[in-house]
């Protein structure tokens, strides 16, 4: 279970329907969130690794990650 | 000669129609059917009649619910739901057999969601869970509904359970109809009777909001796929919908409500968003 545990996170170009690319992130990520247009920020991904205590940070613009944050224990949303 | 032969087939065809309508009366016919049907039905009368046991109507108006049950069954309301229990010398037991219904917002959701959700939260709760089928039925007066059936294992006396359960999205609101009962002893011998009970419900529908229920007219993909998150493009009306067991993103037609492809992904995807300025979407493949 451990040794298969995934670190990816899918890109889908929705004009496609396709999967673009797989990044690479930390251990099980359960879940992601990105900034609105709204609010005026970057073009970034957050992404929860549970068993890793990291957030990565994808730069939408070139999909790959430009900083992993560590953060507490267990981090699922 | 033919003016002969004409007349007398006229003459004969009139006779034939004087003679059947004199010979055998609408009303008689009428008496003879409701005769017969008097016949069957005071048996089954009688056999009604022997279990003592009659049938009660039973309305909810602020979940637009109507219903019937039979009198030696027990009810218990609350706010949003009912439950009907077999009562047996007055006691409860809920291993003989249970029907609740339960109602609450949809919030937009398609019904899809609601149940995934559902069978999330029965499995991690439920000790022994097992979906053993999940397939668009009706019930009621011909209610298209998402019909569940699964089993567990009761905590409190350790017993098998099996449960049947109806989803609907109906006016803006999630319609739950749940039969349960033990599943070896009480589950198959109160079915038929359960049956009637959820037959006879009906749900008032109100006009202005019969265009939304339509919406959402039957599950259009595998429930036991586990669909655990969905993302939204509000510019195109696509839905990604994440299916935890099949590792698949499910790409759903807002517009019909069709799912239009699946895309193969990582292992397990759980959270899905998505940037609706340069229409990516990103998938979380967890463990």
């Amino acid at each position: 279970m451990w040794l298969t545990r995934s670190n990816t996170v899918s890109v889908i170009d929705g004009s496609t329907n396709s999967v673009l690319s797989n990044i690479t992130v930390g251990l099980n990520p359960a879940d992601l969130d990105t900034d609105t247009l709204e609010e005026g920020l970057d073009s970034f991904v957050f992404v929860a690794n549970t068993d890793s205590n990291t957030t990565s940070v994808i730069d939408t613009r070139e999909n790959n990650v430009i900083s992993n944050i560590t953060v507490g224990n267990k981090p699922a949303h | 000669m033919i003016g002969l032969v004409l007349v007398a087939s006229l003459l004969l065809i009139l006779l034939m129609f004087c003679d059947i309508s004199n010979e055998v009366p609408y009303d008689r016919i009428n008496n003879k059917l409701s005769g017969r049907s008097d016949s069957w039905f005071s048996n089954m009368h009688v056999h009604q009649a022997s279990a003592s046991v009659e049938w009660l109507n039973y309305s909810k108006p602020n979940i637009q619910l109507k219903m019937q049950y039979p009198s030696d069954w027990q009810k218990v309301e609350n706010q949003n739901n009912v439950t009907l229990s077999l009562s047996q010398n007055g006691s409860l037991g809920s291993e003989k057999g249970n029907v609740s219904i339960e109602s609450y917002p949809s919030g937009n959701e398609p019904l899809e969601e609601h149940v995934g959700l559902g069978i999330l939260n029965y499995r991690k709760h439920l000790p022994n869970f097992v979906l053993n089928n999940s397939v668009t039925d009706i019930f009621g007066d011909n209610t298209t509904a998402h019909k569940i059936l699964y089993s567990y294992t009761n905590v409190d006396n350790h017993e098998p359970y099996t449960v049947t359960e109806f989803w609907t999205i109906i006016d803006g609101k999630v319609y739950l109809i749940k039969y349960q009962a033990e599943a070896t002893r009480h589950y198959s011998a109160n079915l038929p009777i359960v049956e009637k009970i959820i037959d006879s419900i009906h749900i008032e529908r109100t006009a202005i909001f019969n265009v939304t229920s339509q919406n959402y007219p039957s599950l259009a993909f595998d429930i036991t796929h586990d669909p655990y998150d969905i993302a939204v493009n509000p510019i195109n009306n696509m839905l990604y919908i994440t299916n935890l067991r099949s590792d698949k993103v499910s790409v759903m037609d807002g517009a019909t409500d069709k799912i239009l492809t699946d895309i193969k992904v990582g292992t397990n995807p759980e959270g899905i968003t998505i940037r609706s300025d340069n229409n990516m979407i990103y998938v979380a493949n967890s463990f």
